[in-house]
């Protein structure tokens, strides 16, 4: 294959290239789904194809296609698409420079998921799924758990060739109560799927499913008959697992630079973040907030070797002490910052152009012990488990609803818990309203499967690291 | 393009080969997109992807393989990867029907003109063309997909399905640099229904509507909701209040309700696929008829979409909403609201003090049970007062429960537009609404 990738991209030089990539990507998966101490599926995929992305004259095109035979059709087929751009072309577009390699990376793993037997993987759901339905009386139970090996070749007219093997794993459990009526969802170790991180089957023992199976069942049991979450003003302690989606909508969407120059306008929306703002000294937090944006974390979902523009993987700073010094980038975006590409241009599959997405982007630990966050509130909540979003086009305003919520009174946990609560706020706004973070003995990385963006729809895997952390004067209740 | 001979061969061959009751699914996608924003073309791009799933059966156990690697070896190799995996499966506790019904689905309507009006050359052509109209300081984005398709079915019983087609989908947002913005939505399944300059037009005109808005309070207002808003409540009215899974799991905010007034009377929907303009396929995901099916009849709630499994825990047929063999119960795919007997400016004209939202961004369920929704307006908010539109205002969130929404419609518009839903086309009107719950602004001031 490396031969044919260089005799095409030997041909779209010829034909007077820019510049070319080809990325063959070969993706595996498996996805076991359980519910109510049964297997409700169990669905092995495989995705396989070529895309070949050309700069010519300065526009863009990309073809793709399931079948790799004739590469050299496809990238005439990328070259008429680039032509045609061209029609309609303000800027040309210019890549920052970055370092040819070749290279391989493959996520460190202990345990192969694919070579895992079949029903250890049931078993260790339906013995969740037992301990959920004997702890408790629970109107259903449920389970998953998610692997993807991708392989990808990727090869571009710079002399860059570069193969990775991503592994992924993830699982996670809920249970469901219902009462009166109503109906409540408890989930470990997060909601929608649970956790997922690059790494073998070990990412997936290490959660301990079956240890907190009883402990969510019963939390679920005694949420369904818990009051609604008052409305109001109220100090938050906002757990990890929330952490993670409010990290994702209000810091890593709007730091996205093609997001920020209006590639995505018409879609998911822009920023409110523009590009002077970056390193021009916007405070856009409290000197608690840090956050980095790091593909190179251990496990992280949004952890890899290369990104699609074959740039290196690392670590940039995007919030320094609450102020903006970074974006995340392609070469494309960066260079019009003067700047180097952030290695976070990836595309979701073969048949997907590569766009600026997120890695791993943690907000950094504080020195907080998580019983010290709680003692500074006098009439706050706790708040756990991400169970619904919304964001405006700019990212300014935002609103969350969580699975529970625990009562804080006089510096303390009551004991009482509500369900439904919602909080929203406006983003400078309220990471101007972050006066602690707790210490990195309860940070934890969460990884996020499902961001969508782009068109067609991408969607692309990417995990937040975070702290519990404490904001001041939040809005609950819609 | 896949042919409906050559997914037929394969499945017969799949099916000669199988030890087991297998379904056969055949996806193809012939798609090309001219994403562009900023005023200039900025993403273009085509893929071609035809994707095999082989679901096999034994009894209440169910394993599936899907290739996209379409040698014979490649396909057998996933069917012989199924195979294996079932026996080592337990019983699911869902027990799948096998169709056996032979009456034949096999519909095309593949418009090959597509590829002449609308090829990779006359899509930047149209867009180049429409951008240079535009007045200075106006910027244009947005994306022209155009996608053939072709969906095959078929199962150890003989049972075969074949559907092709075509569609183009544009989006055509129009920005001033104080903030407004207009957005065109068209989806059309034949090229010649097309009209890339009308698209524009639309956007431009919102957008200058939109000049000069000023922040408004939060608070309840009688709003008038044009289609593309419509479009996007509908898609989460039938998925948490018509899907059978999420009554069985009491996740609908109507579960039981079946029979009761849900709605104003004025107001009547149905799931329709193959309703007049409507994209959307004629079998469900196991091979059954998509039924029309009436969802709620004036102000009455009447129907529950359902795929097999749900349907037989509940002791019905199937309505031909599967969208897998997942249990995840049916979800109506294709909503049609029954067209009212008020025009646009009449909506408007029973309007004491309201706002007209042109559409709605990153809807999401705060609560499935209690159908409590939330959404920002987006690319038009207008005041309304005295029955005429004043002003434009800066966008608002609204976070308010369906069933209410529902019961407070005071108004049905006599225009319907058929607009992309989730995975299919709704056919929608404008609606009044009374008493809708905005919950804050969007500006960084507060």
């Amino acid at each position: 294959m490396k031969e044919k990738m260089k005799a095409a991209l030997d041909y779209l030089k010829q034909s007077g290239v820019d510049y070319a990539d080809i990325r063959l990507v070969d993706t595996l998966r498996e996805v076991i789904q359980t519910e109510n101490q049964k297997v409700k599926s169990i669905d092995n995929s495989r995705s396989r194809g070529v895309g070949i992305r050309v700069i010519y004259q300065g526009s863009l095109g990309f073809a793709s296609s399931s079948d790799s035979d004739d590469l050299l059709a496809l990238a005439d087929r990328a070259m008429r698409i680039a032509k045609a751009s061209l029609k309609a072309q303000k800027q040309k577009i210019v890549l920052a420079p970055k370092e040819a390699v070749e290279d391989h990376y493959q996520t460190p793993i202990k345990m192969d998921p694919f070579k895992v037997p079949l029903e250890h993987k049931v078993e260790t759901l339906l013995r969740c799924e037992r301990a959920m339905a004997t702890a408790c009386e629970l109107s259903k139970t449920a389970g998953s758990m998610t692997f993807q090996l991708q392989d990808k070749i990727y090869s571009d007219t710079e002399g860059s060739f570069i193969t990775q093997s991503l592994y992924e794993s993830g699982a996670g459990i809920q249970a469901y109560a219902t009462f009166e009526g109503d109906t409540q969802v408890r989930s470990y170790p997060n909601s929608f799927d649970g956790n997922h991180g690059t790494g073998g089957f070990e990412f997936v023992e290490a959660m301990d499913l079956h240890v907190y199976a009883p402990q969510i069942a019963l939390q679920a049991y005694n949420l369904v008959r818990a009051e609604n979450c008052p409305s109001g003003v109220f100090d938050l302690v906002i757990d990890s697992d929330q952490m993670q989606l409010q990290i994702h909508e209000s810091v890593g969407h709007p730091v996205e630079l093609d997001r920020i120059y209006g590639s995505e306008l018409a879609f998911a929306g822009g920023s409110f973040v523009t590009p002077e703002m970056i390193d021009g000294g916007y405070r856009y937090g409290s000197e608690h907030v840090t956050i980095v944006a790091d593909a190179t974390m251990e496990t992280g979902l949004g952890t890899y070797g290369y990104d699609d523009d074959g740039v290196k993987a690392n670590s940039v700073v995007i919030i320094d002490k609450g102020i903006l010094k970074n974006s995340i980038s392609s070469r494309d975006t960066a260079i019009k910052m003067g700047r180097a590409s952030t290695a976070t241009n990836r595309a979701d599959g073969w048949n997907n152009l590569p766009i600026v997405r997120m890695n791993n982007i943690s907000l950094m630990p504080g020195e907080f012990e998580l019983f010290e966050l709680i003692e500074g509130i006098v009439d706050g909540l706790y708040l756990k488990t991400n169970k619904s979003w919304s964001i405006d086009d700019m990212r300014v305003n935002f609103q969350f609803a969580t699975e529970i919520a625990y009562e804080i009174k006089d510096g303390k946990l009551t004991g009482k818990i509500y369900k439904n609560p919602v909080y929203s706020g406006i983003t400078p706004e309220f990471w101007a309203s972050c006066d602690g973070v707790a210490n990195d003995r309860y940070f934890k990385i969460m990884g996020t499967p499902n961001c969508g963006k782009g068109q067609p729809m991408q969607v692309a895997h990417v995990a937040h690291g975070a702290s519990p952390a404490r904001f001041r004067q939040v809005k609950v209740g819609a | 393009m896949l042919s409906r001979e050559q997914a037929y061969a394969l499945m017969d061959k799949i099916v000669a080969t199988s030890r087991f009751e297998v379904v056969i699914s055949m996806d193809y996608l012939d798609l090309g997109l001219t994403r562009f924003a900023n005023s200039e073309i900025h993403q273009n791009m085509a893929s071609l992807d035809t994707q095999v799933s082989i679901t096999l059966f034994d009894g209440e156990k169910m394993a599936t393989s899907v290739t996209n690697v379409l040698s014979e070896s490649a396909v057998l190799a996933a069917l012989n990867a199924a195979e294996l995996k079932l026996p080592l499966l337990q019983p699911s506790g869902m027990f799948f029907e096998p169709l056996k019904n032979m009456e034949a689905i096999e519909v095309e309507d593949y418009d090959d003109s597509f590829n002449q009006t609308w090829g990779i050359e006359q899509r930047a052509d149209a867009i180049s063309e429409e951008i240079g109209k535009l007045p200075e300081g106006y910027i244009a984005s947005g994306a022209f997909e155009v996608k053939h398709t072709a969906y095959a079915w078929g199962n150890s019983h003989g049972v075969r399905r074949f559907v092709n087609g075509s569609q183009a989908h544009l989006e055509v947002m129009v920005t001033y640099p104080d903030g407004a913005s207009g957005f065109a939505d068209i989806l059309v399944p034949y090229a010649k229904e097309l009209s890339v300059a009308d698209a524009f037009q639309f956007a431009y005109d919102k957008a200058v509507a939109g000049l000069n808005a000023v922040a408004i309070e939060p608070g309840t207002y009688t709003v008038v909701l044009e289609p593309p808003a419509v479009s996007d409540l509908m898609s989460y009215l039938g998925y948490i209040g018509a899907n059978s899974k999420f009554h069985i799991d009491g996740l609908s905010p109507f579960v039981g309700q079946l029979g009761q007034i849900v709605a104003s009377d004025a107001f009547t929907l149905e799931d329709w696929s193959q309703g007049p303009g409507m994209i959307g396929l004629p079998f469900d995901s196991e091979g059954y008829p998509r039924q029309r099916l009436s969802i709620i009849e004036n102000g009455v709630f009447k129907g529950i979409a359902y795929d097999t499994v749900t349907a037989t825990k509940q002791g019905v047929k199937t309505t031909g909403h599967s969208t897998g063999y997942r249990g995840e119960g049916g979800i109506p795919l294709n909503l049609v609201i029954k067209r009212g007997n008020e025009s646009l400016a009449d909506l408007v004209k029973g309007v004491n003090r309201g706002l007209l939202v042109s559409r709605f961004h990153y809807m999401n369920i705060v609560d499935p049970t209690t159908g409590m929704l939330t959404a920002l307006t987006r690319d038009g908010l207008f005041v309304i007062e005295d029955g005429k539109v004043t002003k434009a205002v800066k966008n608002l969130r609204f976070t308010d429960a369906l069933p209410r929404i529902l019961k407070a419609i005071t108004g049905i518009g006599d225009e319907r537009s058929i607009l992309p839903s989730f995975f299919g086309s709704n056919c929608v009107s404008s609606l009044r609404v009374e008493g809708f719950t905005f919950t804050c602004g969007t500006s960084i001031e507060g």
